[in-house]
């Protein structure tokens, strides 16, 4: 592969999904270090950090939902990569399915949020709308048999 | 794998981890300083006990989850303070870990909802000495009922403010001011506004407050 702006035309749709899992790595990784360090978040934009962050729904048998968010992201970054360097045939695929279940998840997360912990988490709503959005670029992606 | 993918796989594989390290540094740096000084004074609506006939009165505020274990040893304790200390204010201030406690904001709202028929206090010792029963039970809501009952409360109006916002409100404000002040774990006790570390005996306890009870008693003229 040859690094150019020509091939960032071509790869548009791998552009934008390194862009978008780059962006949600950070805000998960974020969110999970506040989760174990148990510090406030300064959570300016809406109120209700605090709320959701710390409730029960925070973690997944022990398993933090941010960290599940910090995995997804970075499968979709590196699977990315790997794709732009080695061409696995399956992994358009793979992201497909894999962005499905965390669009899913992130359905469920907001749901929460609005109907039963009635607070909403500026960082939660980020990372929901970069996963539909790796979500619909890999469904854009695999649609148009895009290079 | 040729040579360009390595370097590139390699330079992703550092960014990444400098990343990481990164952000766990800044939120670090940012961690607020460790209890210190409490952030909001008494006020009339909080829920204070004690030192009704004394002359001068030292304040002991008591940051706590209803749920937590180490709240319910405390509680004895501070139940025995007021007793044995005339001057004593107690002032009760929820601070709910609802990350580990799944009932302790319900708990922390029952005990709120039994205020507003004046049985603030009697609920608190009935939610700390049954803790066992109903911490880990999905369905503490209708145990905390049963105990309104035992305090022959209005069962309609326990239920009503156990739900309503002003409850919510006054829970995660004293949250709020909890964190403010710096408060990491419970209980967390604020000696005239300033933190003290938790006594770890009784006798210790009286004679932290006796002390500054004397050092607030005779000021230097």
């Amino acid at each position: 592969m040859k690094i150019s702006l020509e091939s960032l035309k071509t790869h548009w749709p791998q552009a934008l999904l390194l862009l978008f899992s780059f962006i949600g790595f950070l805000d998960a990784t974020y969110l999970t270090v506040v989760h174990y360090a148990n510090f406030r978040l300064p959570c300016a934009i809406f109120t209700g950090c605090e709320t959701v962050t710390n409730s029960v729904y925070s973690t997944m048998g022990g398993i933090p939902v941010a960290l599940l968010g910090v995995f997804f992201y970075l499968f979709v970054f590196l699977a990315t990569i790997g794709y732009l360097l080695h061409r696995h045939r399956y992994m358009p695929y793979i992201l497909v399915y894999v962005s499905f279940s965390a669009f899913l998840f992130s359905l469920y997360f907001i749901s929460l949020q609005i109907w039963v912990l009635k607070a909403i988490c500026f960082y939660c709503v980020m990372s929901a709308t970069l996963s539909t959005l790796i979500f619909l670029t890999t469904v854009y992606y695999r649609w148009h048999r895009l290079p | 794998m040729d040579k360009q993918a390595a370097t590139i796989w390699t330079i992703v594989i550092i960014v990444l981890t400098l990343i990481v390290v990164g952000i766990v540094a800044l939120v670090t740096a940012s961690k607020q300083p460790t209890n210190g000084v409490l952030s909001l004074p008494v006020q009339v609506d909080d829920w204070t006990i004690g030192g009704a006939n004394a002359t001068t009165t030292i304040s002991l505020v008591e940051y706590s989850d209803f749920q937590c274990p180490a709240c319910a040893f405390y509680a004895d304790w501070t139940r025995k303070l007021i007793l044995d200390i005339p001057e004593l204010r107690l002032t009760y201030r929820h601070f709910p870990l609802t990350k580990i406690h799944q009932n302790a904001d319900l708990s922390a709202r029952a005990a709120e909802a039994a205020g507003k028929q004046g049985r603030f206090w009697e609920m608190s010792e009935l939610l700390f000495t049954n803790r066992d029963k109903w911490a880990d039970d999905n369905k503490a809501e209708v145990i905390f009922s049963d105990y309104a009952q035992q305090l022959q409360l209005d069962p309609a109006k326990f239920t009503e403010d156990l739900n309503s916002q002003i409850t919510k409100n006054k829970v995660s404000q004293d949250l709020e001011s909890g964190l403010r002040s710096g408060v990491t774990g419970t209980p967390s006790f604020y000696l005239n506004g300033a933190f003290i570390n938790n006594p770890k005996t009784y006798e210790d306890f009286v004679r932290i407050i006796e002390d500054a009870l004397a050092a607030s008693a005779s000021p230097a003229v």
